[in-house]
């Protein structure tokens, strides 16, 4: 008999609550008992927890008895909602019929609702939109409902009001799924086809595959196929995802999964392989995902030289959950062997800093973001610069381009001035705005994408107090009057602090920069010089000085063990600060160079 | 306590002198009725100004103790309320000459340094009248800011000023010329002793790891070898267990050969008689980084005669700082 399959993913602008409304739907349907459960179930990162924050889409399958007396299979799959892991929505809704859009009922539509709501719609998915909290006093149901029409242009009588805060509208909600997310179809009788989705490593089990069936069947035991990688492995176990994971013997066309095949070689499983059967191979591979494309680089050094060959295992296994990271070995005379790596954005780039430490309890260096330039030299040759330490000679350039973003940012009126303000301080331009609501205005304008990666959502953040949404695409390049500012401490440039500034912003940057760093590093027992250079020519400097004393003046009794414990701490910190030459940089200083004053 | 042999007693850390003398003499009888005090030399209490008698301090004489700690702190009366004391200058002054009369056989005065508002020049007239009381021992302190105190946020607001650090760096240069001058011994950072004799034995054995045990809240006790532990803070808790028959302390922790080179070297470079590298690096299995060593000996902040390393009054000051990268 063919099980009743439903595959949903949930969608929203961030902050508009998908991880809580996945939360009741997991209680609702049983598929979570009240005694384990904990909030945010589905974000199981600490750092999702921590920063409330989804970033890799999970999936579960619930099991759900419809009022029309079938069983349901619910294949729900959660997705990011921060505008730097766009990319990994995207494959999210490729496994999917159906998409719920979360709205919040007291912020309305945002940007990224309306870009994840673009997305479904190119892959053909039945939108649900999703009234939530309409539990709070501050709710406007029927503004948000006229947005939803206007808006996006959805139907409105489609849409179901929830409060996933205290589950009114789940049992609905439920329904609508069943009666309008479309079945998956997808022939059973034809050759076995899948698409990885994604995938995890596990240090007993190899690496842990998670795939829908297109097309066919696949069984325990049997032998499989990686299209791409060419390598044959046999099914040991698979099923499908619970809170747990839940094996089975058979996964049929429509269905998601995961299978276990004894695969210890990271490089052979790919997001967006096909999976085909070894027995009956189907000729033709599944389309894969559109290839990303990085727009911040960064290099990441191991503190500790020893930790390479760690940092390289661990840059491996991450990449398999994280098919966004681009990476490749580069050298440098001050850090030693580490990865030169591309992000989606900074807050992608955190996100693998911080998962190498905690999951791999890596130290590292990150030298400082930049995005890659175009740069064609005198000769007419063109030069691809991702790394300041490739920036040639300046008087071998003619053109130096720079990449642009077409900005959308959405916010209530009264924030106009001073997002405004932050534009134009970020070099913006062909500014425009539109009411898109009584009070809400929707900004666009084109920026250097330079000007963004760094901090300029958390900006927009604050000087909206919460209530900006920012979404952007990359248009084009334009020429760009660049220079590279060095970072010299105790007269030796530190290579990773280098980065390309706009001409204008030179001096500001370097004098900030240099202020940073002077309170990051800590005093040694001699003057560190530290400045910022154009070429030879130094346009900031300031000086920490040397520590002329470092004892305590009373060690009796207790003193000893107390001061013992805080020398050993100092140990500890040293051990997490890179050398260049006789000073020791603390790791925090390398990111601290590029905090801004505005 | 029961059977141990003490050589130093020590009654500080708070205002011991707040019980009656009575209380110290039957206290001390306890001890020496526990214990064996025979070979007790030194039995030190710590006195503030203004806030003992001679006739206490006669008491205080009689009931064992022979030697007497004065916290002096400044013989500046502004600095003095500035520290927050409720003593002035003429009473420490007045008590320094009540400790003589009582026959104490060494007495030492605690002063202070790096006071906000303090000029170099006031630190050296409190030096000077040292030359004149002639005291057996002299404990000379820079102000630790601690933070979480009163002191701390004025100085954070800008209230205060503390001298800066190349201030007291003269400051301490000026105690160690003007007190070696006048006969001191400066044997510790911060302990100048008028000869040989007047060390203080109690505070060289925190300093050379000798055992000790530490009665009341908060003490802490050493076994000597690796075992440090510590009693309860809340004098309430403290004194249910005593009541009880129970061990106040609150939790011990026993250190590793590296731990325990670590404290041997940094009390080692605070003290004039230094440490042995061989002893060191033999008994905890420890190397001791030589580049470093030779780091140090070339700013002349330490001595090498033999194995023993000996650091100059420049080389006390980066006790800290420089344990930690010899190890």
């Amino acid at each position: 008999m063919r099980r009743h399959i439903r595959n949903f993913c949930i969608i929203a602008h961030i902050d508009h609550g998908k991880s809580t409304l996945a939360d009741r739907l997991l209680q609702a349907t049983g598929t979570v008992s009240a005694r384990d459960f904990h909030d945010l179930m589905l974000d199981t990162m600490d750092i999702e927890r921590e920063r409330g924050i989804t970033i890799k889409s999970t999936a579960v399958t619930m099991n759900y008895k419809s009022k029309d007396g079938n069983e349901y299979e619910l294949n729900l799959i959660d997705t990011p909602g921060h505008v730097d892991f766009a990319y990994e929505v995207s494959r999210a809704l490729a496994s999917c019929e159906g998409a719920l859009l979360v709205i919040d009922a007291a912020q309305g539509v945002e940007a990224q609702t309306v870009a994840n709501l673009y997305k479904a719609m190119e892959q053909n998915l039945t939108v649900i939109p999703v009234i939530n909290k309409i539990d709070l006093l501050s709710a406007n149901i029927l503004e948000t409902m006229g947005e939803i029409e206007g808006e996006l242009g959805l139907n409105v009588d489609d849409s179901v009001c929830v409060s996933a805060k205290t589950g009114e509208g789940i049992e609905e909600l439920l329904e609508a799924i069943v009666e309008k997310v479309p079945s998956p179809g997808g022939k059973e009788d034809l050759p076995l086809r899948a698409r990885i989705f994604d995938s995890i490593y596990d240090p007993y089990r190899g690496v842990i595959v998670y795939f829908r069936i297109e097309e066919g069947s696949i069984k325990k035991g049997e032998g499989i196929l990686m299209m791409a990688a060419g390598k044959e492995y046999k099914v040991e176990e698979l099923g499908h995802f619970g809170i747990k994971r839940q094996p089975c013997p058979e996964l049929t066309a429509g269905e998601v999964g995961y299978l276990i095949a004894g695969i210890k070689a990271v490089e052979d499983v790919k997001s967006g392989d096909t999976v085909i059967s070894a027995e009956n191979p189907a000729g033709k591979p599944l389309e894969g995902y559109e290839e990303v494309k990085p727009v911040v680089f960064s290099s990441i050094y191991p503190v500790s030289s020893e930790d390479y060959e760690d940092l390289s295992a661990a840059m491996e296994r991450l990449k398999l959950n994280d098919a966004s990271l681009t990476y490749e070995k580069v050298s440098s005379p001050g850090l030693g062997f580490g990865f030169r790596c591309g992000f989606l954005g900074l807050l992608h780039l955190e996100v693998v800093q911080e998962r190498l430490e905690r999951e791999f309890d890596l130290s590292l260096v990150l030298t400082a973001p930049t995005v890659k330039y175009r740069i064609t030299l005198t000769d007419g040759s063109v030069l691809n610069v991702d790394n300041p330490v490739n920036y040639p000679d300046p008087v071998k350039i003619q053109l130096t381009e720079e990449p642009y973003i077409k900005a959308s940012i959405i916010m209530p009126d009264r924030y106009i001035g001073a997002v405004t303000k932050l534009i134009l301080d970020r070099r913006g331009d062909n500014y425009k705005n539109l009411y898109v609501g009584k009070k809400r205005v929707e900004i666009t304008a084109d920026l250097p994408l330079g000007e963004v990666v760094y901090d300029f959502y958390d900006k927009l953040k604050s000087v909206t107090q919460g209530y900006g949404s920012f979404d952007y695409e990359i248009t084009d390049y334009r020429a760009g009057d660049l220079v590279k500012v060095d970072i010299l401490v105790n007269h030796e440039k530190v290579e990773a602090l280098s980065m390309l500034v706009h001409r204008d912003r030179a001096r500001p940057w370097a004098v900030t920069a240099c202020k940073n760093l002077k309170s990051e590093i800590h005093r040694q027992q001699f003057k560190i010089p530290i400045q910022g250079a154009i070429g030879g020519q130094i346009i900031s400097r300031e000086t920490i000085t040397a520590l002329r004393k470092d004892v305590t003046a009373k060690c009796y009794g207790g003193d000893i063990t107390r001061k013992r414990k805080l020398l050993e701490k100092q140990k500890a910190g040293k051990k997490r600060m890179k050398m260049v030459g006789s000073v020791a940089i603390p790791q925090k200083a390398f990111l601290a160079v590029l905090r801004r004053e505005d | 306590m029961n059977g141990r042999v003490f050589k130093t007693i020590y009654a500080g850390g708070g205002t011991p002198t707040l019980l009656p003398p009575a209380f110290w003499s039957e206290f001390l009888a306890g001890v020496t009725s526990l214990s064996d005090t025979s070979e007790v030399k030194e039995c030190t209490i710590e006195a503030n100004p203004g806030a003992v008698t001679e006739r206490e301090l006669c008491a205080l004489r009689q009931a064992g103790f022979n030697r007497l700690s004065i916290g002096v702190q400044s013989f500046n009366d502004t600095l003095l309320e500035t520290l927050g004391r409720i003593h002035s200058s003429d009473q420490a002054i007045e008590t320094f000459r009540s400790a003589r009369k009582a026959r104490f056989r060494s007495i030492t005065l605690d002063l202070m340094y790096g006071v906000p508002g303090q000029t170099l020049k006031e630190w050296i007239s409190d030096l000077e009248y040292i030359e004149e009381l002639t005291p057996e021992h002299v404990s000379c302190y820079e102000l630790s800011v601690i933070e979480g105190t009163q002191m701390h946020k004025f100085i954070n607001t800008g209230v205060l000023t503390k001298p800066d650090e190349e201030v007291c760096r003269e400051m301490y240069f000026a105690a160690d010329e003007i007190l070696t001058r006048s006969g001191f011994l400066h044997y510790e950072v911060s302990s100048y002793a008028r000869g040989n004799s007047c060390v203080s034995l109690h505070n060289s054995s925190y300093w050379n790891r000798t055992p000790y045990i530490g009665l009341g809240p908060s003490a802490h006790s050493f076994d000597g070898k690796a075992r440090r532990s510590w009693n309860l803070s809340s004098l309430e808790q403290y004194l249910e267990r005593v009541e009880n028959g129970q061990s106040p302390a609150a939790d011990s922790e026993v250190i590793t050969m590296e731990q325990a080179a670590l404290e041997m070297i940094m009390l080692g470079l605070r003290c004039s008689a230094g440490f042995d590298l061989k002893k060191i690096e033999t008994e905890t299995g420890i190397r001791i980084n030589r580049d470093y060593l030779n780091t140090m000996i070339g700013k002349k902040r330490v001595q090498l005669s033999g194995t023993r390393l000996v650091p100059t009054a420049e080389g006390m000051l980066y006790a800290d700082g420089d344990s930690v990268n010899l190890i």
